[in-house]
């Protein structure tokens, strides 16, 4: 009995203890639920940054959160095929990376949960939908079903387009100005192809599924006026116009056409490829590209080999013959590329949470930059990596900063639904040296930055929201109306056709549907402003 | 001797055969080649263009890439699906094909019928993934080699070498007290070797060049194929336009993807080139015997 008693009385003791430790062990106010859960998300795996599993990203968000984030990364390559059969099993992970065309898909049919009936729960992402209007040409029928992939600016903030890059070496080795209009751009090449015969003015290359010809005029067609595809036309009085059945793109046929007939225009333009393409920028054969800037400069340093004085360089926006200035920067916002909750998730309130905890300050800093004091410091309000993690990965050169993003599991390559461009910008920087090339690295960037002729893609090529029905006729009159337009082009652009005769290809054009598209687009265009 | 004996114009005809040939050959070998020289010429040279007959400032940096890219392990991975992988499937194809080669089999054309229908008739992707989840295979090994354990198109082939087996040689087996697993594993298997031989080649490239499987049903990482790893690494690229950064050297322009791409064939395809000509005396005789008697 007494040592009954003895044991009651210890039981009693523990207990009360226990009871203490639980009060004073207090659930941590950041963490998302009281129990470690797992959230599984999934996303394409590019090759150049590996995701990997125990990151210093993962493991802080499972410090503060409380969240086993487990990050399943099919190859970039076999993604689609991959999403496309986990949706038809309803077989999804928790958060899923789709494009919109997939939302635009299957939303309807009820597979994503509709994140606007959640909008409470969510602050820190419709906080940020409700600033940027143009997002709401992410909704489907008003209704946000996915989260877009969106940008924080930054103090480093980079801005990258389809620009026009010169071979900045040739301007001065002949005493020549930079050109600030088209017909100037053309004047200077003349002059350099008079000194230089065997040089190439401009040229190009095939991406993706469409032909070169058509990477062309994607790259040339609106900063020359027009565009190659349907497009919103601030110029022409804010409408949506299928370019090439329109006045405008005469124009960019013939400067194409004045090049071609001057031995400017690259001869193979019609025919290149990318590996083309970098054979003859990084060769020195060519003066001139309208491309990505980013990737161009990468050139440079295989240039630089057989010449140190040359670089391609970017020339600010060039006025064309209409008087405009303007040219295509790509968005640093991608409602393109956006995050979704299956309704089959288990556990869709967490997944709302997170998902909404990511756009948020702190889920940015910790999907972008890892831990503070530990990769980063915060020095003077600045957001700055820390010197030692820079120079750690520093050493493999162009893939440095894949490196890192693998290592530390960060940046717009990871799970990163809110992203800024911090460690690309400091890691680039940081990459150049000196100071001086720092300061001239910096002038660059900044150039582009405050190019006033650039203009944000998702104001001119996001498509407005539309019905199923209007989807479905929309692609099929495009479909008809480039089979007229596309095999046309480029007699065009070598002159077996005069261009007054490009006139019957736009009424035909026009015949085959192109009107009606636009009036499409217009039209819902409208009702997503108006609601 | 008849053809040294003979005129000029057999001489020369000789002549002419052997440079044409040689020609076919070096046409064969030369994108070989050309992969082979381009990835282990240093990425700039490749860039700028015209490596044709030699590598142009060697490095081996591409290969210590995919080597990085934990090379070995899907390599590993690969290797043991293949070798599992055929096993299964000449074991499985031999177990299916005997009765359905055994004259005294009641029921025989019914069978055949019904494995046959699966050579035009298939339930499909996602059924099949269906099928696969239900059993419990996701993410393992197995789901890549059991849903293919036969082929049908195989299996009907080592059939018909098996039905070619004289009757009387089975039935003085039987006389001689083996069962049929005795009969199958000492007689008709040795007698077939010509023919298992070509069906363990075709199983095996089957295996070693499938991706597609293993991105249904591998989520693990440390399970995938090498195919998956190098698929991604050709289409996707190494280098993205996104996140393109300048300021590199030109050190680390060592690799670009024209080099990786390169050295990708050469690691897929040297494997199984190298098996090829230590199968080749059994491959057209194997072939031959399925056809002929089909």
């Amino acid at each position: 009995m007494k040592r009954n008693r003895f044991t009651a009385l210890f039981l009693a003791a523990v207990m009360l203890l226990s009871l203490a430790g639980a009060a004073l062990a207090e659930t941590p106010s950041t963490w998302l639920c009281d129990e470690l859960t797992e959230l599984h998300v999934m996303r394409d795996e590019n090759p150049s940054q590996p995701i990997k599993s125990d990151t210093l990203k993962l493991k802080t968000i499972e410090e503060l959160l409380n969240v086993k984030l487990v990050i399943e990364a099919p190859p970039k390559a076999s993604y689609s095929d991959k999403k496309s059969v986990l949706i038809a099993t309803d077989d999804m992970p928790d958060i899923m990376y789709v494009d919109f065309a997939d939302v635009k898909a299957y939303a309807r049919d009820g597979m994503f949960v509709n994140l606007s009936e959640h909008r409470d729960e969510m602050p820190h992402l419709f906080a940020l939908l409700d600033a940027n209007p143009s997002l709401s040409m992410s909704t489907i029928d008003g209704q946000f079903y996915s989260a877009p992939t969106l940008y924080r600016s930054n103090p480093d903030t980079a801005l990258s387009g389809q620009l026009v890059n010169f071979r900045m070496d040739l301007l001065k080795k002949y005493g020549l100005e930079t050109p600030t209009t088209w017909d100037e751009l053309y004047e200077v090449m003349k002059a350099i192809k008079e000194k230089e015969p065997d040089l190439i003015g401009m040229t190009n290359r095939k991406a993706g599924n469409t032909t070169a010809t058509r990477k062309l005029l994607d790259c040339v067609s609106y900063p020359l006026g027009s565009y190659s595809s349907i497009y919103y036309d601030k110029d022409l009085g804010g409408q949506w116009i299928y370019g090439p059945a329109h006045e405008n793109f005469k124009g960019v046929l013939s400067y194409l056409n004045k090049l071609w007939e001057a031995g400017l225009l690259d001869p193979d333009y019609a025919s290149m490829t990318k590996d083309l393409w970098a054979e003859k920028l990084s060769s020195g054969q060519a003066m001139c590209t309208i491309d990505n800037d980013g990737v161009v400069r990468n050139y440079n340093v295989a240039l630089s080999t057989i010449n140190p004085e040359a670089a391609f360089g970017v020339i600010p926006t060039l006025q064309n013959a209409l008087g405009e200035t303007r040219n295509i920067a790509y968005s640093n916002d991608r409602p393109a590329n956006a995050w979704v909750i299956p309704s089959s998730c288990e556990n869709i309130d967490l997944a709302i949470k997170f998902l909404d905890w990511c756009y948020s300050e702190e889920g940015t800093d910790v999907n972008n930059l890892g831990k503070e004091g530990v990769s980063y410091d915060v020095v003077d309000g600045k957001k700055v990596f820390k010197e030692e993690v820079l120079a750690k990965y520093a050493a493999n050169g162009a893939n440095a900063i894949y490196d890192m993003s693998s290592e530390l599991g960060i940046g717009l390559l990871e799970f990163t639904p809110r992203y800024d461009t911090t460690p690309d910008n400091q890691m680039a920087l940081y990459l150049q040296g000196s100071d001086e090339a720092r300061e001239a690295y910096r002038a660059v960037t900044q150039a582009i930055l405050n190019d006033p002729g650039l203009v944000d893609n998702n104001t001119i090529i996001t498509a407005p929201p539309l019905s199923a029905e209007e989807t479905e006729r929309f692609n099929e009159l495009l479909v008809a109306v480039e089979n007229i337009v596309w095999q046309e082009v480029d007699k065009y652009i070598t002159g077996q056709e005069p261009i007054e005769n490009y006139d019957k290809v736009i009424e035909a054009a026009k015949a085959a549907g192109a009107a009606e598209m636009e009036d499409i687009y217009n039209k819902a265009w409208a009702a997503a402003l108006g609601e | 001797m008849a053809i040294r004996e003979g005129g000029a114009g057999r001489k020369a005809f000789q002549v002419f055969n052997t440079v044409f040939l040689f020609l076919l050959m070096l046409l064969c070998l030369y994108p070989l080649y050309l992969q082979l020289i381009t990835s282990i010429s240093h990425g700039l040279e490749v860039m700028k263009g015209g490596i044709i007959l030699l590598p142009r400032n060697v490095t081996f940096n591409t290969y210590t890439t995919l080597v990085r890219g934990e090379l070995f392990m899907y390599m590993r991975n690969t290797i043991v699906y293949t070798v599992v992988g055929t096993l299964v499937n000449l074991g499985m194809s031999c177990l299916c094909a005997y009765p359905l080669a055994r004259k005294t089999f009641s029921g025989r054309k019914f069978f055949t019928a019904l494995v046959t229908v699966t050579l035009f008739f298939s339930g499909g992707m996602i059924p099949m993934y269906l099928t696969v989840k239900q059993f419990g295979l996701m993410d393992t090994m197995w789901a890549l080699i059991l849903p293919g354990a036969i082929s049908t198109y195989n299996m009907i082939i080592i059939r018909t070498a098996f039905q070619s087996i004289p009757d009387s040689l089975i039935e003085s087996a039987q006389l001689d007290g083996a069962n049929d697993l005795v009969i199958l594993a000492r007689i008709v298997v040795p007698l077939s070797k010509a023919t298992l031989a070509t069906m363990l080649l075709f199983y095996a490239v089957s295996h070693w060049n499938s991706y597609f499987d293993a991105m249904l049903y591998i989520n693990k990482k440390n399970l995938y194929p090498l195919q998956i790893m190098l698929r991604n690494m050709l289409i996707g690229g190494l280098f993205n336009e996104e996140t393109a950064i300048a300021g590199a050297s030109a050190d680390s322009f060592a690799v670009t993807d024209a080099t990786l791409r390169s050295a990708a064939i050469v690691v897929t395809t040297l494997p199984i080139l190298v098996v090829y000509p230590f199968v080749q005396r059994y491959f057209v005789k194997g072939v031959m015997i399925g056809s002929v008697k089909g």
